[in-house]
């Protein structure tokens, strides 16, 4: 059974080319473990070793990203590895990022899994906890050795493909990422079992947990709306009749966006609703209940707006995952400024 | 009320009559089922199969499932379907253990299949995410009549993708009436047998010291004796009525996950583990059922405080409450939790997670009060089903690229009741 193969991420510090000095380093690679590494080659034993060393000045990582990763991943992927650790990187803001960073990029370029380790605190936690696996470490390198040990433990079992059991049993931050699986007892039984530890004082601890929304710094108001180009954005699955491109009702995969230059009222020949989560009757008998053409087209004829934009932008929103969603709201927000929209009126339903 | 709940356990289903039970098996005549099936006109044709837990077969389009019963008397275990809307959850019913009608089939003119399929695998991993995998189904595998699939027709028209064209509501109410005749006709071979087991289910107070508890039950694509829910206020309700048929499917366009399938109703987890429980660790007064949901949010607050309400006025101590999923019906799902948890009524919650990325925290909607929540599964989770050598129900999947009889990646929500909200299913999600 041949070794496993890993690969170490380090930054310049750790691979004992410099200090803040060489912050500026481009990535290089050696072969084998430095540094840290020889000790996570320790804690690794037989079943795996550090074929090579990836390393760059944490400043050049941060300030160069897309370049740094991209040549860190390339750098990483000539060696083949079934594993990639990266630091640990303890409370540094910098290391952490680009620790994170990188086995992000490595996880998902070249499908390697890959560990790193962070002081829960680092700030590279929140960004990165999902999209790799962040051991938590002390505060500083004084405490290497039980990080090293737990990024070995972990490691092993990322590289050998195990199914790993929740956080707190396997020692990685909780990632926020929710499976189903199966429970040895039923829902209901839970359940009343749950309401009565309630009804009896005692704590309870919540099969899903709620969660905490970012919020978004509203822009500053438009200074004087009659100059002002407007556009429609609506997620209530208004599109030409007969739907032409085929826009799912449900768990939409896409967003779009029609022509509405010359339009001045939606009707029902010509535009339907194909939203799946709520009775379209009535948008379907006048679309413009759910994006109001008509009234929009007053606004613009009595100088309420500047103009209308000749575009109006679309997607179905039910079932829609966050995710999705904030993906398609940047790229509808980047289309919309080329065509330098100043405002959007979004109407969801 | 008191009901008592005979069951009759049925361990093997064969085909050929007379139909009859005898030692645990069930013979069914399948020419004369089939005859009464097709009376009323609305099937061209209808085949009759049995499949058991761990054949390698896979039903697609499944529509509804319904486990067979009998009352003696004058009050119907389908009231409002076959004979007047009669109080259910009284007197003696009579049920057959461990099997169900399967009703499978194409859908028709006008009717809205973004949310129709609906899959049970009898054997494999799948089985582990159905209720319906471990009984022995008696599948309807019906053929529309020629009328229901003319879309040139002007009851064919789509005006609302939810509920679908006149035809095709029509024609879902025309298949359920047919599973319950089936259902019905199977029951009543039980009518002079003695039963395996009875159940004694009486919500008298046993001990008034007992913390009072209340389930509020949201529903969607069901009957209430037979009538629409549309229009409704959370109503008080007698559990024993749930047991007995009074609250039975009638949309399939669904999410198979959380579809309120018949057989779920009859069979309901939480309202029998209340049940149970009762006069022994609390007392069980009410369930409290509505409509989930309304557009509007005055209507919703309307829902809200009136279901609320009901549960102070039976002397709610704690309640626990389901979640029918979508996304409207969250809204008026979680007001309540708010307004009970503010009344001193805690309040456990019962919740499919209907969707979501593994990253997305899958809440439509929440309150700060949602503080005790147990998870029945995220829909949006992929498994892996193995080929099936045998299919019943449709040569292709409705919206679903695999051919139905091959290896598959497919995620729960396709999976009839997988993620079920009565409860009965031992899928959760954590998260990791």
């Amino acid at each position: 059974m041949s070794k496993l193969r890993v690969v170490h991420y380090l930054n310049q510090f750790f691979a004992g080319v410099g200090g803040e000095d060489q912050a500026g380093l481009p990535p290089a690679a050696q072969e084998g473990p430095t540094g840290p590494g020889r000790l996570l080659a320790r804690a690794l034993g037989d079943a795996a070793e550090i074929v090579a060393t990836v390393y760059g000045g944490d400043d050049y990582v941060n300030e160069h990203p897309d370049e740094a990763t991209a040549a860190i991943v390339d750098l990483i992927r000539r060696y083949e590895p079934d594993l990639v650790v990266a630091g640990p990187a303890f409370n540094a803001g910098r290391y952490g990022l680009a620790c994170g960073r990188i086995c992000a990029a490595v996880q998902e370029a070249l499908g390697v899994p890959t560990v790193t380790g962070m002081y829960p605190e680092n700030p590279a936690v929140e960004l990165y906890r999902a999209r790799t696996y962040v051991v938590p470490t002390g505060i500083s390198a004084a405490q290497m050795a039980p990080a090293v040990e737990q990024l070995a433990a972990l490691g092993l079992k990322l590289a050998r493909g195990e199914r790993l059991g929740p956080p707190a049993e396997e020692g990685y931050l909780p990632r926020s990422l929710r499976f189903s699986q199966l429970d040895d007892r039923p829902a209901a039984v839970r359940a009343v079992e749950m309401l009565l530890k309630r009804l009896r004082g005692e704590p309870v601890e919540t099969e899903w947990p709620l969660p905490a929304y970012d919020r978004v710094a509203p822009p500053p108001p438009i200074p004087d709306l009659s100059r002002a180009k407007v556009a429609l954005v609506t997620s209530g699955g208004i599109v030409p009749k007969n739907n032409p491109d085929r826009i799912e009702s449900t768990f939409a995969t896409k967003w779009l966006k029609y022509s509405v230059a010359g339009v001045g009222d939606l009707t029902a020949q010509e535009w339907q609703s194909v939203h799946g989560g709520y009775d379209t009757t009535n948008a379907n008998a006048d679309p413009d209940r759910v994006l109001p053409i008509d009234v929009i087209r007053d606004f613009e004829r009595e100088g309420v707006i500047g103009s209308l934009h000749e575009e109006y932008l679309m997607t179905v929103g039910s079932g829609m995952s966050t995710d999705d969603a904030r993906r398609f709201a940047h790229e509808m927000a980047d289309n919309l400024r080329a065509a330098e929209v100043d405002a959007v009126i979004f109407t969801a339903t | 009320m008191r009901l008592e709940m005979a069951t009759y356990t049925v361990r093997d289903v064969q085909l050929g009559g007379p139909t009859r039970l005898s030692n645990g098996t069930l013979h069914v005549d399948s020419d004369e089922l089939r005859r009464l099936v097709l009376e009323g006109g609305d099937f061209a044709d209808c085949a009759v199969d049995v499949v058991r837990p761990g054949d390698e077969v896979r039903l697609i389009h499944v529509m509804d499932a319904v486990e067979p019963r009998y009352k003696p008397g004058d009050v119907s275990a389908f009231p409002g379907f076959l004979g007047l809307p009669r109080t259910a959850g009284e007197g003696r019913t009579h049920r057959l253990g461990g099997m169900a009608v399967v009703s499978v089939g194409e859908a028709v003119a006008g009717e809205p299949t973004y949310w129709r399929e609906a899959v049970i695998d009898m054997a494999g991993p799948g089985a582990s995410a159905s209720a319906l995998s471990g009984t022995f189904n008696l599948v309807l595998d019906l053929q529309p009549a020629a009328a229901y699939l003319d879309s040139s027709s002007p009851e064919a028209e789509l005006k609302n993708i939810m509920i679908g064209s006149p035809l095709a509501q029509r024609y879902n109410h025309a298949v359920r009436l047919a599973q319950f005749k089936a259902a019905a006709y199977l029951g009543s071979v039980t009518a002079d047998l003695p039963p395996d087991e009875v159940r004694i289910y009486d919500t008298a107070i046993v001990d008034p010291t007992l913390p009072r508890v209340v389930y509020f039950l949201q529903v969607n694509g069901c009957a209430l004796y037979g009538g629409s829910m549309e229009s409704i206020l959370p109503s008080l309700m007698s559990p024993t009525e749930i047991l007995d048929g009074a609250l039975l499917n009638i949309r399939t366009n669904s999410y198979a996950s959380v579809r309120q399938s018949t057989y779920f109703n009859q069979n309901h987890a939480v309202v029998d583990e209340l049940c149970a429980r009762h006069g022994r660790d609390l007392s069980f007064v009410g369930v409290i059922l509505y409509p989930g949901a309304a557009d509007d949010i005055a209507k919703k607050e309307l829902m809200a405080e009136w279901a609320v309400k009901q549960a102070r006025l039976v002397g709610a101590d704690g309640a626990c409450s389901s979640y029918a999923g979508g996304g409207h019906p969250c809204v008026e799902y979680m007001l309540i939790c708010q307004k009970c948890e503010q009344a001193g009524i805690p309040t456990v919650q019962v919740m499919p997670e209907t969707y979501g990325t593994p990253a997305d925290p899958g809440f439509v909607y929440f309150v700060p009060e949602a503080v005790s929540i147990v998870s029945t599964g995220r829909s949006t989770h992929r498994l892996e089903l193995p080929a099936m050598p045998r299919v019943i129900g449709g040569r292709e999947f409705f919206d679903l690229p695999d051919a139905p009889g091959d290896r598959m990646t497919i995620s729960y929500r396709y999976l009839l009741g997988s993620c079920t909200p009565t409860g009965h299913g031992r899928l959760t999600a954590r998260a990791y």
